[in-house]
């Protein structure tokens, strides 16, 4: 099922090297990150578990290039990320990762079709035809018939829709999800996960911060964080087994 | 397309908060439309005041009577009649530099065309004063020496009068009455509007010097030949302070003044009376125009400040801008945009409320006005340049955010 995407670089798509980071917050010097070190291969659904305040929002920030290490070095596909330019780092946000958020983070004034058009406007090659592009993704999400809708207008679950559409718009490698069914009810909650799951097996990875241990479970890989370090990794099971994400987080159909 | 896209990105976020878009530009479009305002006003008044200094006629010098001193008192000029047509005479001949030497009296009469009315300026003069101001006529003719030897009862009038006296009906051929003659209207002079004194030179009627001496003025008893005035024309301009010190010399000797002894009469060179008055008006219009400038200025500080209103308001959206591949470059192209383009709206409005005042403010007050395409064109680019000018600092700061610390991972 789906065209999976030739993996033909044979190295970790994501790969952190010893990350420290300390946040100053008011003087103080707060411990983020300590130690870090982190691979993560193409095609993988990583979920990050942890208790408020053990880092995974940082680690987050970091892997999606908003934020820099105060020590250490993050490859993406094999680059050198924070020795690149600020532009770089924009193009590789543009058009190599992907931003889910907990509370969606559409703008309001903008309707479905223009939200998801967003990565597109800023693309470096723009697209000859940028709206049939972000009207076939969010088909692709199940929200043809909305695209004109303002974000206010629609549910929790068809937001975080047009927000996974946005994130997915420009073919990302990676997509990073922070808490992206912390705001929705256990139906939808399901349906996003599911949406997750089908576009993890054509090939994209994704990284998802979690409180909900159900939430975790639809990932084959768990790592845990606990006062900036990983404190446990567990592979439950084994690797590229769908059947079980399936089992998971198809308990009730997609409403689309 | 680009561009275009960002345009109509800065569009559309003006739009969404229009109210305060519209308080944000109320500053730009009182600066803008004060500006103009002013400009035109000033404008007007300085095309107002060339087309006066060329009325007045080069190289003109007034000699004028000097003050009679009563107890001490100076009186003002002309209180005492201490010129004469021979002085002019005298003048012309003797100066070389002198041109033309044209005695003038005047008196405030009431003239008299059927059952109208009108008091106006009643002055006799020599052909040689209409040569000398370089006066026109627009309808008829001018009258000659002849005129003047015989002292016909021939009058050429002013615009006004022509109006007043005779409701645009063609006056050539009828007659004016002054005091108890008629005098038969024989030209009427081109429009002239109004001297660098504000008095209209278009109010006047000429009759023969001799004609006003016998007929409408009277003369002094002491000196039967005094006049008020002696307009004098010299050749060139360089040669009006060399002609100045000869004339005043001349007249000294013939009114029997010596050595010490201050003049009886005062030489005025007019070009430079309205030159100067021309230069006062200007530093003005400086002066005025800077303080419309200023409130310019502080439409820029208000749109700025707007600007960082929103910069802040929208720290969430400049966050998801980034996260999903906005360079800061980007950031600071939209915001920058959307001062410009509030700027320019602001400088439209200006223009059009500016505008709208120049055309009533000239049949309200009676100012002349002068307003061009490029001081519209002038307006929209200055109220664009206050934009970019105003719209750096905060699209500085927006561009310049970060977008860790903008979106706060659950």
């Amino acid at each position: 099922m789906g065209t999976a995407r030739p993996v033909l670089d044979m190295r970790p798509l994501v790969t952190l090297d010893h990350i420290h980071k300390q946040h100053r917050l008011g003087g103080q010097t707060v411990r983020a990150l300590s130690d870090v070190c982190l691979e993560i291969d193409s095609g993988e659904f990583v979920a990050v578990m942890g208790p408020s305040g053990s880092g995974k929002s940082t680690l987050l920030s970091i892997l999606g290039c908003l934020d820099q290490p105060s020590r250490g070095h993050y490859f993406f596909r094999g680059e050198n990320v924070f020795a690149q330019s600020k532009n770089r780092l924009s193009e590789l946000r543009n058009r190599r990762i992907g931003f889910v958020f907990q509370n969606f983070n559409l703008l309001p004034r903008l309707t479905a079709l223009e939200n998801v058009g967003l990565p597109l406007f800023y693309r470096r090659e723009p697209l000859r035809n940028p709206a049939a592009r972000a009207s076939a993704v969010l088909e692709q999400v199940g929200l043809g018939s909305r695209i004109h809708h303002m974000p206010a207008q629609l549910s929790g679950g068809e937001q975080q829709r047009v927000a996974i559409a946005r994130a997915i718009v420009n073919g990302p490698d990676l997509l990073l999800a922070d808490e992206p069914t912390g705001a929705l009810d256990t139906s939808t909650r399901d349906a996003i996960l599911a949406l997750l799951g089908e576009l993890q097996r054509t090939g994209l990875t994704v990284v998802l911060v979690t409180h909900d241990p159900e939430v975790a479970a639809c990932a084959r890989r768990t790592i845990r964080l606990r006062d900036g370090a990983i404190v446990g990794e567990s592979d439950a099971t084994p690797p590229y087994d769908f059947d079980r994400v399936e089992l998971q987080c198809d308990r009730s159909a997609m409403p689309i | 397309m680009r561009s275009f896209s960002y345009a109509y990105l800065a569009f559309r976020s003006v739009r969404a908060h229009i109210l305060r878009s519209i308080l944000a530009v109320t500053g730009i479009v009182i600066g803008i439309a004060a500006v103009l305002i002013v400009v035109a006003v000033a404008e007007g008044a300085r095309a107002e005041i060339s087309r006066q200094i060329i009325s007045l006629g080069s190289n003109l010098l007034l000699v004028q009577p000097g003050a009679q001193v009563a107890q001490g008192v100076r009186q003002q000029a002309g209180t005492i009649l201490s010129l004469t047509s021979a002085d002019a005479l005298a003048v012309a001949r003797e100066v070389p530099d002198v041109v033309i030497a044209a005695p003038f009296v005047g008196e405030q009469k009431t003239a008299i065309s059927g059952d109208l009315n009108w008091s106006t300026l009643v002055a006799g003069v020599t052909p040689e004063f209409f040569e000398a101001r370089g006066w026109r006529i627009a309808q008829g003719q001018l009258f000659n020496q002849d005129h003047v030897v015989s002292a016909a009862k021939v009058a050429v009038i002013g615009r006004t009068i022509a109006r007043e006296l005779f409701r645009g009906g063609d006056p050539i051929g009828r007659f004016v009455r002054i005091e108890r003659s008629s005098y038969l209207v024989m030209g009427v002079l081109a429009e002239k509007g109004q001297d660098f004194t504000g008095r209209n030179q278009d109010d006047v009627i000429f009759i023969p010097l001799s004609s006003a001496r016998i007929f409408a003025i009277g003369r002094s008893h002491a000196n039967p030949d005094t006049v008020h005035s002696i307009l004098v024309k010299t050749d060139t301009a360089q040669s009006m302070a060399a002609a100045e010190t000869a004339i005043a010399r001349v007249l000294r000797q013939r009114h029997k003044i010596m050595g010490r002894k201050s003049d009886d009469f005062r030489i005025q060179n007019l070009i430079q009376v309205a030159q100067t008055r021309d230069r006062t008006y200007r530093q003005f219009t400086l002066l005025v125009s800077t303080l419309a400038g200023i409130s310019l200025l502080v439409g820029g500080i208000g749109v700025m400040n707007i600007m960082l209103v929103s910069v802040t308001e929208r720290i969430n959206e400049i966050g998801i801008r980034l996260a999903f591949g906005a360079r800061p470059r980007d950031i600071r192209r939209q915001f920058l945009l959307e001062a410009v383009l509030l700027c320019t709206i602001g400088g439209l409005l200006g223009l059009i409320s500016g505008y709208a005042c120049t055309r009533v403010v000239p049949s309200a007050l009676g100012w002349p006005i002068e307003f061009n395409e490029a001081m519209a064109l002038i307006a929209i680019v200055c109220s664009s340049l206050i934009g970019i000018v105003f719209g750096l600092l905060p699209a500085e700061r927006a561009a310049r955010l970060d977008p860790a610390a903008l979106l706060r991972f659950g």
